[in-house]
């Protein structure tokens, strides 16, 4: 490097300075994209869609396997059959399209390492599924996957041999594990958290095997176990996670306090059955931001008739800081207004309330037998109303009502937020045929 | 300037390929971590001169490009705010340019490890090609198709799902 006097360089206002000013070159028209470097083609390939990724392969020969380093593997089966409306009645040769998609593709894989390796299958034989699975996770933990999901349906879980696979994989980069209709029991649930030390996010759902699970993790921010039927004891310890997403019947032990927790999402389970709201999160309720609470029910006793949901007063606890909180509910699982201004009044601080009737996908129904009465509110237990009088929100800004359907019930909510809300100065309905 | 009281540089001098000075303010050309890391070794050495950097690989008038880019972002460094405004920015800043000078403004990044233009570029290049047919893909970037026409069909054939 040289060292050059400054003061004779004529700088402009905005401190640059071409000197001395030559004619600028005519730009040369030659450089096409074939002439940048593998890295920065691939670079750009990789912004791309994976089909359309794929696709580049047939350009040249130079590009015939650039594609196959792809690092986002996603193979969702709704990508590639027809669409239908009930998938247990499509051909069967669809899942075998699907296997012979994936495997091709990893078959041809180049890349050292991969991101995220997402394998989603609406349907499916069990018998080939678990054998395909176990083979899968290996590749994706031998070419150092950080993000695993295996969404299966719910209705006909996988059992796929995982631990081999985790044990040989040596050194461990995995930072999501997502296993939906998988049967993974808490051994080794257990296993890849002791093990996969950069584990930062944790999803089972609709495992029929997990009985019990100790949850112990540094590292370990984000928390979902829905719908594991036989859970009878589920154990928490630890102090960095910020969400926790919980569907069961169980009241979760905390072993440490959960001191960055500040998102919760509840599912119906443990909101009307044995264990009351208040008792779950009580500990920690005065330390969330954001509260979801989801009466969800695919199976109703009878399907005329409405299921009305109610949350006590007595034990509620104070949201003392909570900006955000959602009630999202069946068309046919209401829950009763008093409940609903109880809640919303014990978040003094609250700026946005959603409340949203959502249609399940065909995607998520669950057994009726797996979850027996559980679910069923219990209207005898219902205390005697005191009169309630609703408190002021002085910090609501947005009140969202998703599924609007005109009702009196609906109607009242909607005056009653208004009365309670004098700062309210976003009011966003949207009806959806329901 | 030889002997400033302060101790750290606040302009660097960059010199093209082709031999053309460019002052650039200390902020500005933090951007580039290449040059970043000249002026980082050189105030290590606790050197007050004003240091040339040459840069072998960039014309002046890619140069003026990425470096219009890095003043751009260094007045936003501090500001969150306004990123839509320079994401608008961003956008109109390359929108100008034919294929070919996309290309050397690519590589100039690359070299200059200006990371985000780097991307920019990339995703830019990504969103132009994205509606293409394999035949206007092989025209716009001037790609010879080298394979005959049975090696083409058992690539489509290999990779069906994506000719669908």
């Amino acid at each position: 490097m040289v060292s050059v006097d400054c003061s004779d360089l004529v700088t402009n206002a905005n401190n640059m300075a071409i000197l001395p000013l030559k004619e600028m070159d005519d730009l040369e028209g030659d450089d096409r994209i074939s002439e940048l470097p593998d890295d920065i083609v691939l670079n750009i390939l990789f912004q791309l869609e994976m089909k359309e990724a794929a696709r580049t392969s047939i350009l040249s020969k130079r590009w015939r396997y650039l594609w196959n380093n792809w690092p986002d593997l996603d193979f969702d089966h709704l990508k590639i059959i027809p669409e239908c409306s009930n998938y247990e009645h499509l051909n069967p040769n669809e899942t075998m399209k699907y296997l012979d998609w994936v495997n091709q593709i990893i078959k041809m894989h180049r890349g050292h390492s991969i991101n995220k390796f997402r394998a989603r299958l609406v349907f499916h034989e069990r018998q080939v599924c678990d054998i395909n699975i176990s083979r899968w996770v290996k590749f994706a933990l031998s070419k150092r996957v950080k993000n695993l999901e295996l969404e299966l349906p719910l209705s006909n879980p996988v059992k796929p041999d995982l631990k081999p696979s985790l044990l040989e994989s040596g050194n461990n980069f995995l930072t999501c594990l997502h296993l939906s209709g998988v049967d993974v029991s808490g051994e080794l649930l257990e296993f890849v958290l002791l093990e996969c030390r950069l584990l930062e996010r944790l999803f089972v759902k609709g495992s029929r095997t997990l009985e019990r699970l100790k949850v112990a993790s540094f590292k370990l921010k984000q928390l979902s176990i829905l719908y594991c039927v036989p859970l009878e004891e589920l154990e928490i310890d630890a102090v960095n996670l910020s969400y926790l997403d919980y569907a069961g019947r169980l009241t979760i032990q905390f072993k440490s306090f959960p001191s960055s927790l500040v998102e919760v999402t509840l599912h119906g389970g443990c909101v009307v059955a044995k264990v009351p709201i208040c008792q779950q999160i009580a500990g920690f309720a005065s330390q969330l931001s954001k509260f979801v609470l989801c009466f969800l029910m695919y199976i109703i006793p009878n399907p005329k008739d409405c299921v009305i949901c109610n949350i006590p007063a007595k034990g509620l606890p104070c949201f003392s800081n909570l900006k955000f909180l959602e009630l999202s509910h069946t068309p046919e699982l209401m829950v009763d207004l008093p409940s609903i201004t109880r809640l919303v009044g014990a978040c003094p601080m609250l700026c946005e309330f959603k409340i949203q009737a959502r249609v399940l996908e065909g995607l998520e129904p669950l057994e009726p037998a797996s979850w027996g009465d559980i679910y069923i509110y219990d209207h005898s237990e219902a205390e005697d109303q005191i009169e309630y009088k609703p408190k002021a929100l002085p910090s609501l800004r947005v009140f969202e009502l998703v599924g609007f359907r005109g009702g009196d019930d609906d109607v009242n909510l909607v005056l009653t937020i208004l009365d309670m809300a004098v700062q309210l100065h976003t009011v966003n309905k949207s009806c959806k045929e329901a | 300037m030889a002997s400033s009281s302060s101790s750290s540089l606040s302009r660097v001098v960059v010199k093209s390929s082709d031999n053309n000075l460019f002052v650039v303010n200390k902020k500005v050309a933090s951007q580039s971590q290449l040059l970043k890391q000249c002026i980082d070794n050189m105030e290590e050495k606790g050197t007050n001169d004003v240091i040339l950097i040459p840069l072998s690989n960039v014309t002046s008038n890619i140069l003026t490009l990425v470096l219009e880019y890095c003043e751009k972002h260094a007045d936003f460094a501090d500001d969150d705010n306004n990123n839509q405004e320079l994401k608008q920015w961003d956008h109109e800043f390359l929108k100008k340019f034919d294929y070919a000078t996309l290309n050397s403004l690519t590589m100039a990044a690359d070299y200059m490890v200006t990371k985000s233009l780097l991307n920019l570029c990339c995703q830019f290049i990504a969103d132009s090609i994205k509606d293409l047919t394999v035949q206007q893909i092989r025209q716009i970037f001037d790609i010879k198709n080298d394979f005959t026409p049975q090696e083409e069909a058992d690539i489509k054939n290999e990779n069906a799902w994506a000719f669908r």
